[in-house]
């Protein structure tokens, strides 16, 4: 009894450690974007919200951090449109399924660093319709949707293979076109999992910065990667308050999600 | 017979109005295959390619890369460097991530709901963004330190930035979250009273662990091994920015070949080894785990 106790102490001690573990560069961040310091160190000899300013009156950081959100949001978009049907199809199909379902989970197993520079040469000299595709956002947000696909996929099969078949049968028996039985009848009882498989590939899009760094140049460079090139260079508070806005934009988003779940859910009761 | 005649034609209708289900895969096939599977091709024949000493590459068909890399003292020690750093990590982060899915599968409420937002986000920060936070903490004038010198711990600055143990706890970050779900999804298959009744028979905490609930989580166990290896093979940038020097990884040297050296043949070939490294480790795994699955049938 005594040793189960002990046990049980240690597995508890653990817990907090591990607890800690994960809110310390968290918390780190948070507390050291508002330091009042020139250079980052502890302890902090004072609070001021300066470096928020310096932050948003840099012209650089504040396109980088655009840049981030229209690949995210693109990326979300692409996403969405390739995923949407492959895994309605997935759910409903028998014959190929596992080796399909295999092919397109394949390039979340491949490094950012081998994706990144296999589509900077493949595709970083072609051009579509005299458009540089090097550089270009969209390039970008194709190498994204790479890891960003196999993501909602996974959260969109099962949703939809929950989904009771007979929806879409009796959708078609009133006659309704299988786009219209889609739009109107699948998707609002599959919205959650929907918003969800959104959510994944843009927070994915957003976070990510291997890829992004071999396929942008200056003028396209995302917030990330502009925080991996100054990681180096820059010693001041601004480099915490660029990542605390990086990770303050995805709490963000899953923040509105949850609440948007939340009222979703009390609208149906 | 009229009311017949009216309904068959409704049928048909129904499997029109169901669309069928080959279309609706063929645009994430095609984008597959462009955006995936011929930079991939492409890269695998850059990789035969030749390096010229002022260029880029010209065309060849040589396994003079392959041989580099294969054969060179330097490139084994890094791809050697490489393996080491993530078992190391996987080790770390799957016994980290089964005692507090242990944890949490012991607990039942709103408090579990806590412990699972805790588990999810390291997942929701972007790797720069971990590097960041593990830089501040490991430095001499960083968290760690100021909190050993203040509480008398130590009576001199301390700087772990730079070293393995700062590599490991930013790698381990990154994979961490993946690892947790994959062993609570088995926890969770688990019959929490077996523990009881282990218990209840007399058998000690140890022992029930290693006799009762490990065997049963070993799946959970060797996914979420295969998954930190992997991931953590990938990885450079943490390992570079946290780690020491010294420790020069494969990613790293893919990167540097292809922005510093602007050598695309040598990177290729690197990143080809990669891939077959990863590759092989998610074969044998997957193997060992079908073999003894049917073993026990």
């Amino acid at each position: 009894m005594l040793e189960d106790r002990a046990f049980g102490y240690l597995h508890r001690a653990f817990a907090a450690l591990f607890i800690l573990y994960v809110l310390i560069p968290l918390g780190i961040t948070a507390v050291m974007a508002f330091s009042d310091d020139n250079v980052i160190r502890f302890p902090i000899r004072g609070f001021s919200g300066r470096w928020f300013g310096h932050f948003f009156n840099d012209a650089q950081w504040i396109n980088a951090a655009w840049n981030s959100l229209h690949i995210a949001i693109l990326t979300a978009f692409m996403s969405m449109v390739l995923a949407l049907p492959a895994s309605y199809a997935l759910a409903n199909g028998k014959k190929a399924r596992p080796v399909l379902q295999t092919l397109l989970i394949l390039p979340l197993f491949v490094p950012g660093v081998v994706l990144g520079i296999s589509v900077a040469m493949a595709l970083g000299s072609v051009s579509l319709f005299g458009y540089d595709l090097f550089g270009s956002k969209f390039l970008v947000a194709c190498a994204h949707t790479l890891w960003a696909l196999p993501l909602a996929i996974t959260v969109l099969v099962p949703t939809f293979e929950t989904l009771d078949k007979s929806l879409m049968e009796a959708a078609g028996d009133l006659g309704a076109p299988p786009l219209k039985a889609f739009f109107n009848v699948i998707m609002p009882v599959a919205m959650t999992g929907i918003v969800s498989a959104g959510l994944f590939a843009f927070i994915t899009s957003l976070n990510e910065f291997i890829m992004a760094l071999f396929l942008t140049t200056r003028e396209t460079q995302t917030l990330p990667v502009m925080l991996w090139l100054s990681l180096r260079s820059s010693a001041t508070p601004q480099i915490a308050v660029a990542s605390f806005v990086l990770a303050a934009s995805v709490f963000t988003a899953v923040g509105l999600a949850y609440v948007w779940y939340g009222l979703s859910r009390r609208g149906r009761k | 017979m009229t009311a017949e005649a009216d309904i068959v034609p409704s049928r048909s209708k129904v499997s029109a109005a169901l669309p069928s289900i080959p279309w609706l895969m063929l645009p994430t096939l095609v984008f597959i295959v462009v955006a995936f599977g011929w930079p991939l091709l492409y890269l695998l024949r850059m990789s035969f390619n030749e390096h010229p000493a002022g260029g880029i590459y010209v065309e060849a068909w040589s396994l003079r890369n392959y041989l580099v890399v294969l054969t060179e003292p330097n490139m084994l020690a890094v791809i050697g460097r490489t393996i080491y750093i993530s078992l190391v990590t996987a080790v770390v982060t799957v016994v980290a991530a089964f005692f507090f899915a242990q944890y949490v599968w012991l607990r039942e409420g709103s408090n579990k709901l806590m412990l699972l937002a805790i588990a999810i986000a390291p997942m929701l920060i972007s790797e720069v963004s971990v590097i960041i936070g593990w830089r501040m903490f490991f430095p001499s004038n960083g968290l760690l330190s100021y909190t050993l010198i203040s509480t008398g711990l130590s009576d001199q600055k301390v700087n772990l930035l730079g070293t393995q143990i700062a590599a490991v706890v930013g790698l381990s970050y990154i994979s961490i979250s993946y690892c947790f779900f994959s062993i609570l999804s088995v926890l969770n298959g688990i019959d929490r009273n077996l523990l009881t009744a282990s218990a209840d028979l007399g058998a000690s905490p140890l022992r029930t662990f290693f006799t009762v609930l490990l065997p049963l989580s070993k799946g959970g166990i060797a996914a979420a091994f295969t998954q930190a290896f992997v991931f953590t093979m990938g990885i450079y940038a943490t390992t570079n920015a946290l780690g020491p020097d010294s420790l020069w990884t494969m990613p790293y040297e893919i990167q540097l070949q292809m922005l510093t050296r602007r050598n695309w043949p040598m990177a290729a070939a690197i990143s080809v080894v990669l891939i077959a490294i990863i590759a092989t480790t998610a074969l044998v795994t997957q193997w060992l785990r079908h073999r003894k699955a049917s073993s026990h049938a």
